[in-house]
């Protein structure tokens, strides 16, 4: 099912720019997206920004809502002013699409991800991987998909179970599956990712090995041999107390990402408090991955 | 040689918060932007900062590949909490809308000093204070 929004675009002079940003906030309370004007110079970074010219303010309305009525009090309400008012309708695959065209394949380890929209010559005989991320977290692109990655193809081993909360695309479900596991249970709490969870088992062939649950992990009785969490600094820290009590085997191994390097004695602290060693842990620029067992 | 660029963006939107939808998903879109990339840098580093508007400040390159800093507050954000005014309501009407200590502007302004084309804190203050009068916030004392 498609959505259709309104962008409206308010051309300001810089010095109006937080008065129509504050009426533009009042009307689309997720936020205002301000193109800066940039003046490509000879400087270091080879730009900057050029406060003479105005910005372009933005913001995108559903069409259900009563934008036509916002629209024209956003007029009556500037009219004295030097702005410039643009309205045009878009739908939300526009953006999906556009950013689709720079999605390229990922290679990591024994594993290749592909977008499910990308021909793909397999010459060195990866573990292929189909995704279409859709909307859903994990595409290959982010630094702590592909340290999850790595510490799969290491970790994983012939008929495991294994459990990956906070699952977005299914891409470690799938990567676990592939890698040998016999059996993988995987969460996520947005209904959507779900969804694409479930096409991308059905795409990869995998989908009699992958449960894809929705909603908040709940320890159900069945315990794993390795636990995958890719999330963030909150989520695993309130995640590794559930995954300690209960569901991991006596010497079931914890992968937890989605943090920043800073934030690993965070996560330290509570993996030692719940009964777990830090084993390992892994960095690709500021992000981290830390391996843990008891 | 630094690498071109395509665009500058800054996104006002809630810390901690940031996801696919607009107004991220079109505004990065366009640009052929890793949104979900974006979303999850975005949340790490805002985390701690949950409830406050914090813009970023996003430089995306020919190559679409993009580095972002993070901004103060908008003043109209900071303003709207010290008139206790509801997100989404009130700033419509933009007619006395409610009222701001004076004191309450100088913190404002000091928050925002970084950030502002402000000399000292009376000039930034003077600009608080336009932006809050446009809101229909009075400024007392």
């Amino acid at each position: 099912m498609e959505n259709r929004w309104v962008e409206l675009t308010v051309l300001t002079p810089v010095e109006l720019s937080e008065l129509v940003s504050a009426y533009l906030l009042g009307i689309s309370p997720q936020g205002v997206a301000v193109e800066e004007p940039v003046t490509r110079d000879q400087s270091e970074d080879g730009y900057r920004l050029d406060m003479s010219q105005p910005q372009a303010l933005r913001v995108w309305l559903p069409i259900a809502e009563k934008s036509a009525v916002l629209i024209e009090n956003l007029r009556e309400k500037f009219v004295d002013l030097p702005i410039e008012i643009t309205v045009r309708p878009i739908k939300d695959e526009d953006w999906q699409i556009y950013w689709r065209e720079f999605f390229g394949p990922i290679v990591v380890g024994r594993i290749a991800v592909i977008p499910s929209w990308v021909d793909f010559k397999n010459e060195e005989k990866k573990t292929v991987i189909r995704i279409d991320p859709g909307q859903a977290f994990g595409t290959g692109h982010h630094e702590t998909t592909r340290l999850c990655l790595n510490a799969l193809s290491k970790y994983v081993s012939e008929g495991q179970s294994v459990l990956d909360v906070g699952t977005g695309s299914g891409i470690l479900s799938i990567a676990a599956a592939y890698l040998g596991a016999g059996s993988v249970d995987g969460w996520d709490i947005d209904p959507s990712a779900v969804k694409i969870a479930q096409s991308n088992c059905v795409v990869n062939n995998v989908a009699e090995k992958i449960t894809v649950h929705e909603g908040e992990f709940k320890f159900a009785g069945q315990q794993y041999d390795l636990i995958v969490s890719n999330i963030s600094a909150v989520a695993v820290e309130k995640l590794v107390p559930l995954f300690a009590s209960g569901a991991s085997k006596p010497d079931a191994r914890l992968v937890l990402s989605g943090f920043l390097k800073e934030d690993i004695q965070r996560i330290e602290n509570v993996a030692s408090s719940t009964g777990f060693i830090h084993v390992e842990s892994y960095l690709e620029n500021d992000w981290a991955l830390i391996s843990a067992m008891r | 040689m630094a690498k071109s660029v395509r665009a500058v963006l800054t996104l006002q939107i809630d810390a901690g918060k940031a996801n696919p939808a607009p107004p991220i998903g079109p505004a990065l879109g366009q640009h052929g932007a890793n949104i979900m990339e974006f979303c999850k840098d975005y949340n790490a580093r805002t985390q701690s900062q949950a409830g406050n508007i914090i813009p970023a400040q996003i430089t995306i390159y020919e190559d679409r590949s993009f580095s972002f800093i993070l901004k103060t507050p908008p003043a109209a954000d900071l303003l709207r909490k010290a008139a206790g005014i509801e997100k989404g309501s009130g700033l419509q009407k933009l007619e006395k809308a409610g009222s701001v200590p004076e004191a309450e502007v100088r913190r404002i302004a000091e928050i925002k000093m970084p950030d502002l084309n402000a000399n000292d804190i009376e000039a930034a203050m003077k600009i608080i204070e336009g932006t809050a009068r446009s809101m229909g916030l009075e400024v007392e004392g």
